[in-house]
């Protein structure tokens, strides 16, 4: 069986052959050998040339979580890796760029107007979540082109809450 | 006794409540937000109503509807918790006129101690040693500057409503004070429904050191030692011990003593907790006192072997302390960690979403005071914490070796928690030789990075993931097989019939 997984985004490729309890997977040119049993749903017992691991996995459509000594790693499926290339694709076309939302929550105030120059670090918006404040501040010099969002709205992560042109300024300067 | 309290919050704390009211025999009422209609407080309470919108203004903070669900499920009294409406003096004082015990302090005690500034003016009339600052809290700018150059800079900007670090910022100078007033006023709005603020002289260094006291309606009052904080991340606690290693038995006494004297002055009855701020000089200032339950109670549980919450009940219900200040005694160490959602990796974040799998350590002297189960769904209304790890040890370095294996075997899949950089702090050798201050997470983790993985482990965490791929396609395979064999499926409707 062949699988594509990625972890932090980098890309990996697998493929795997299974006999009974014993697993032997090849990761790019690496061959490992593993026995693996099932205890639960969510625990299994791995084994190795070095001893035995207990580790505990949930997963969604999308993603499958591993806890493993100590961490918790996310392991994404090829389906939303497809997704996320397509979407960053997008986000890096030209020379206007997005500011996005960097958690869900509510948009509290909005500090600037369409067709505002704005300074790198200025401050653009301020988003509540859990009773806590987060600014978001301009990465750099640029004109406010557009706003999705009025204050009061709700925002979930990685949703554009405006456009900024960086070009303009950028040849003026 | 009571026979039935409601509980007016929800989360860990709510859920701490209602276990101690099940010991003591007292049925409970919980009441809930849309989102939190099958929240762990929700499905063990004895009786749950549903107050209102998520939003915490038009739920945990609607004192009129929390008032008339009281009377409705005939609760003789109302547990507050923590944050929402636990400091309001409104509320307690409202609770009196309908003739429900609050579990807490009185609230005329309350409205003093909760008004920061008029306990500043109260404690220093009692010569209790405060710290510089100002005695009237403003809402105008100018006057607010006029105040900052009076203290001289870096000053401390504080909500007059506030605890918990919301509200709160830190000025190094002039020309930060607008905006630090602007967004502390509005944090404070949100939190408090109070948007006053005030100043005070920054002290550099210092470490948190509160003790925690608790009074009877009789006039026994007993200090329960002290807890260190000095943990802090935007001043939030995040780890928090017992006993402090920067007092000796002297100092101990004699802050004690001053915390004592703090509660007999403000008329304060019930659990609470005066607050210190000691110096590089080992000096100590009157911060405040937190009129409530506070989030690291159980560190004190540990080394004192008394159920703070169970005492608050019977307090309230008028018992006598059944302990005299010589009968406690602070035996071993106990350290909490506290569990937010919060992703370590961008800055601390909230991280929302659901928990698909959970899974909290157990063992000897390991507590966690928890609401969590797996597929709940962590909501952006409320505050970030999730739960609290708690362990106790015989010495401190026994509490911190516990506390990294409990930590390691906290395993919440689905959203980040900032439990890889708990670990870290408790792994730094700062913190392991007890040199701690409230800059520490500043000063020794500036800017905290996750460890990179290492090939070994991506190579084995990609074998788990495709073994899990595998299994699962098998069993759904396996699953749809029996479920073509299984008669439930083909008996059409059915029901249980009593006999």
């Amino acid at each position: 069986m062949e699988l594509e997984f990625s972890i932090a985004q980098k890309n990996y490729s697998l493929s795997v052959q299974k006999k009974n309890e014993h697993y032997q997977l090849k990761i790019g040119d690496r061959t490992i050998e593993l026995q693996a049993i099932k205890v639960t749903p969510h625990w299994m017992m791995l084994s190795d040339q070095n001893g035995t691991q207990r580790i505990c996995v949930a997963s969604t459509t999308d993603k499958i979580f591993i806890h493993f000594n100590g961490h918790q790693y996310v392991v994404d499926h090829p389906e939303q890796k497809e997704k996320a290339a397509y979407q960053s694709d997008e986000h890096l076309s030209g020379a206007d760029a997005g500011i996005y939302a960097p958690m869900p929550g509510k948009i509290l105030k909005i500090m600037v107007q369409e067709n505002q120059p704005v300074e790198a670090k200025q401050n653009l918006i301020i988003v509540e979540a859990m009773k806590m404040e987060h600014s978001v501040r301009a990465p750099k010099k640029g004109i406010v082109k557009k706003i999705n969002f009025k204050e009061g709205d709700l925002v979930d992560t990685g949703q554009e809450i405006m456009e900024i042109d960086f070009q303009v300024e950028n040849e003026k300067t | 006794m009571f026979k039935k309290i409601l509980i007016a919050n929800r989360g860990e704390i709510a859920v701490r409540v209602i276990k101690a009211c099940q010991e003591l025999g007292i049925k409970t009422t919980a009441v809930y937000s849309e989102t939190d209609k099958t929240a762990l407080h929700v499905q063990i309470a004895d009786e749950t109503v549903l107050i209102g919108a998520p939003p915490p203004l038009e739920s945990y903070l609607n004192i009129d509807k929390i008032i008339s669900i009281a009377h409705q499920t005939t609760a003789e009294a109302i547990h507050p918790g923590y944050g929402f409406l636990a400091e309001n003096s409104n509320f307690a004082e409202r609770c009196e006129k309908e003739g429900i015990v609050f579990i807490g302090p009185n609230s005329k005690a309350m409205a003093l101690v909760g008004d920061k500034l008029g306990s500043r003016q109260t404690m220093s009339a009692a010569k209790i040693p405060i710290i510089p600052g100002m005695q009237q809290k403003v809402a105008d700018f100018e006057q607010l500057r006029i105040e900052a150059e009076k203290i001289g800079y870096p000053v401390m900007l504080k909500a007059s409503a506030g605890g918990g670090g919301k509200g709160m910022r830190i000025v190094y100078s002039a020309d930060e004070l607008k905006e630090a007033m602007e967004g502390g006023m509005r944090e404070a709005k949100s939190a408090f429904g109070d948007e006053s603020v005030y100043l005070e002289k920054f002290i550099e260094q210092p470490r948190h050191v509160e003790f925690q006291v608790i009074a009877d309606h009789h006039g026994n009052v007993v200090h329960l030692f002290e807890r260190e904080c000095s943990i802090q991340r935007r001043h939030q606690k995040i780890i928090e011990e017992s006993p402090s290693v920067a007092l000796d038995d002297e100092l101990r006494l004699k802050m004690g003593e001053t915390a004592k004297r703090v509660i007999r002055e403000s008329g304060y009855t019930n659990a609470g907790t005066v607050e210190f701020l000691l110096d590089k000089n080992k000096d100590f200032y009157f911060l405040e006192v937190n009129a409530r339950i506070q989030v690291e109670h159980p560190v004190t549980e540990f080394v004192t072997g008394i159920d703070l919450v169970k005492q608050q009940i019977r307090i309230a219900a008028g018992e006598l302390l059944p302990f005299r200040q010589e009968d406690v005694q602070q035996k071993g160490h106990a350290i909490e960690c506290r569990i937010y959602a919060e992703d370590p990796e961008n800055n601390f974040l909230p991280s929302l979403g659901t928990i698909h799998f959970v899974q909290e350590p157990t063992g000897p002297w390991v507590r966690t005071d928890s609401g969590l189960y797996s597929g709940i769904e962590v909501s952006m209304y409320y505050d970030p914490i999730l739960s609290k790890l708690i362990v106790w040890g015989q010495d401190r370095n026994d509490a911190i070796q516990r506390m990294k294996n409990a930590l390691e075997n906290y395993i919440i899949l689905g959203i980040k928690t900032q439990i890889p950089f708990l670990k870290a702090v408790i792994e730094h050798p700062e913190f392991m030789s007890g040199n701690t201050n409230t800059n520490f997470i500043k000063d020794h983790f500036p800017d905290w990075k996750m460890p990179e993985f290492n090939q070994d482990e991506i190579s084995k965490v990609l074998a788990v993931a495709a073994i899990h791929e595998l299994a699962n396609s098998k069993n759904e395979l396996r699953i749809a097989k029996q479920s073509h064999l299984t008669p439930w499926n083909t008996i059409g409707q059915w029901e249980i019939l009593s006999v």
